[in-house]
């Protein structure tokens, strides 16, 4: 009888099968939340190289548009422009916008690498992601006030998003 | 392994506390009545004893992840909170210089600005340490380890002075921006307290949060490395006034954390942010055209 029970039972020598992970539903919680932060940062990496490479295509066009507008003011108060201090301040400005465009664009490819690299380090891409879009949104607000205005409650949304995957990075990583 | 063991001994807590299925703890016996409750549970459902951080039989496990998390939550706010002063103290002085005569401002008033910001980030400083309430001690180095971090810190130093000049140059002569002094030298009795605002203030305030509380913070739940390159990052963010400068500040957080890192201790990055200001003032001084 003794001997039959023994015969049943599976040799010491072999891994025993795991059975159903307990915590698998939290750690597939915590995974959706990276999915999220991954689609989001993703999504707004595309939408920023997008938006600044086409900015930055168009930098000469914009700056000439505008100058033109002041030099056209000047001519209805019967001024006459400078030629040499409008193109010092063409090229400056030209300059300028270039510099601005150009950072946001590599912020851009910042933010899609991070998405893409939000598996295999969740918690530094996490916290550089919401770092990142915190510190871009404040130095572009800082540099024109009524960008900060734009887009408002995305921002907002997007930054409790990133938040919350921080949470769900530190929590994925121990798991 | 053929033997894995079924209880994982977590840090002081006794493997017999622990109820473990694959690497999630399913159960734990509460400290108190000795009865099993789900690890999920603040309170044992028997006896009403707390299963809290600190509670005297808590998963220690648990207890330590959710700690680290909120740790970094708080801190992560209070870098918000940095970034919402530095952005609105850099706004003042833009309006407070657009209705200035020559849009310049006088000496005394940079100054005050300055003070202001600076009174309201080392307010906002010290209550993070209290609101952390947590120590983050590093393992001590060895003096040979220190001595040689200190000798190369200080050789970084120069390096990152001498493209912190060349940059500024470049940029200056690019965006055909003139150089001018700075201010603090321009009126004598200023300079004292100018010298203070500048050298001695943010060296202490920012390297206790960037290189201390954050520090900390991060690396409980990551690596040196990444901790000094998020950190790097955060404090070049923290100068919204100065965004043409953001790259040399980077540059210059990665050598502070690394010094943090290697020494284990805030004085040397304390020291060498103090040499890098005074010297940027020096130069501003005789030069201009640095930030």
């Amino acid at each position: 009888m003794s001997q039959d029970l023994f015969s049943e039972l599976p040799p010491l020598t072999q891994p025993v099968p795991a059975g159903p992970r307990l915590g698998s539903l939290a750690q597939s919680a915590r995974k959706k939340q990276l999915k999220t932060a991954r689609i989001i940062l993703i999504i707004v990496g595309i939408l920023t190289v997008a938006g600044n490479g086409l900015m930055l295509g168009n930098v000469n066009n914009e700056v000439d548009r505008t100058i033109q507008k002041q030099v056209d003011a000047l001519r209805a108060q019967g001024q006459q422009a400078d030629g040499a201090s409008v193109a010092e301040f063409r090229d400056r400005n030209i300059r300028y916008c270039r510099i601005i465009y150009g950072s946001a664009l590599v912020f851009g490819v910042v933010f899609i690498a991070l998405g893409i690299a939000v598996y295999t380090y969740p918690v530094p891409c996490t916290v550089l992601a919401l770092v990142l879009y915190v510190g871009a949104a404040a130095i572009y607000g800082f540099l024109s006030p009524e960008t900060l205005k734009n887009g408002m409650l995305v921002k907002i949304v997007i930054i409790i998003a990133l938040a919350k995957s921080v949470q769900a990075a530190v929590a994925y990583r121990k798991a | 392994m053929p033997f894995e063991p079924l209880l994982r001994q977590s840090d002081g807590l006794p493997a017999e506390s622990l109820s473990m299925t694959d690497n999630q703890p399913a159960t734990v016996v509460c400290w108190r009545c000795g009865k099993e409750v789900p690890c999920a549970s603040s309170a044992c459902p028997f006896c009403e004893a707390s299963l809290r951080v600190g509670s005297p039989g808590a998963n220690v496990t648990d207890t330590l992840q959710d700690a680290n998390a909120r740790t970094l939550n708080r801190m992560l706010i209070v870098f918000g909170v940095l970034l919402g002063i530095s952005f609105v103290g850099g706004l003042v002085r833009h309006l407070m210089a657009a209705v200035a005569p020559h849009h310049c401002l006088e000496a005394w008033q940079a100054l005050a600005a300055t003070i202001v910001i600076e009174v309201a980030d080392t307010a906002l400083v010290l209550l993070a340490w209290a609101w952390c309430g947590a120590r983050f001690p590093e393992p001590r180095r060895s003096l040979v380890r220190r001595v040689l971090v200190w000798m190369a810190a200080l050789a970084g130093l120069v390096g990152v002075l001498a493209l912190n000049v060349l940059y500024h140059r470049f940029i200056c002569e690019w965006l055909h921006l003139s150089v001018e002094r700075q201010y603090v030298f321009r009126d004598h009795a200023l300079t004292t307290l100018s010298m203070l605002a500048i050298c001695a203030q943010p060296p202490i305030v920012e390297e206790l949060f960037f290189r201390y509380l954050m520090f900390g913070a991060l690396r409980r739940v990551m690596g040196g490395n990444g901790v000094v390159w998020i950190t790097a990052v955060m404090f070049a963010t923290a100068h919204i006034g100065v965004p043409l400068s953001m790259p040399v500040l980077f540059v210059l957080g990665l050598l502070l954390g690394y010094a943090r890192l290697g020494t284990g201790t805030i004085w040397l990055p304390i020291a060498l942010h103090f040499l890098h200001n005074a010297a940027v003032v020096a130069l501003n001084a005789m030069y201009g055209g640095l930030q």
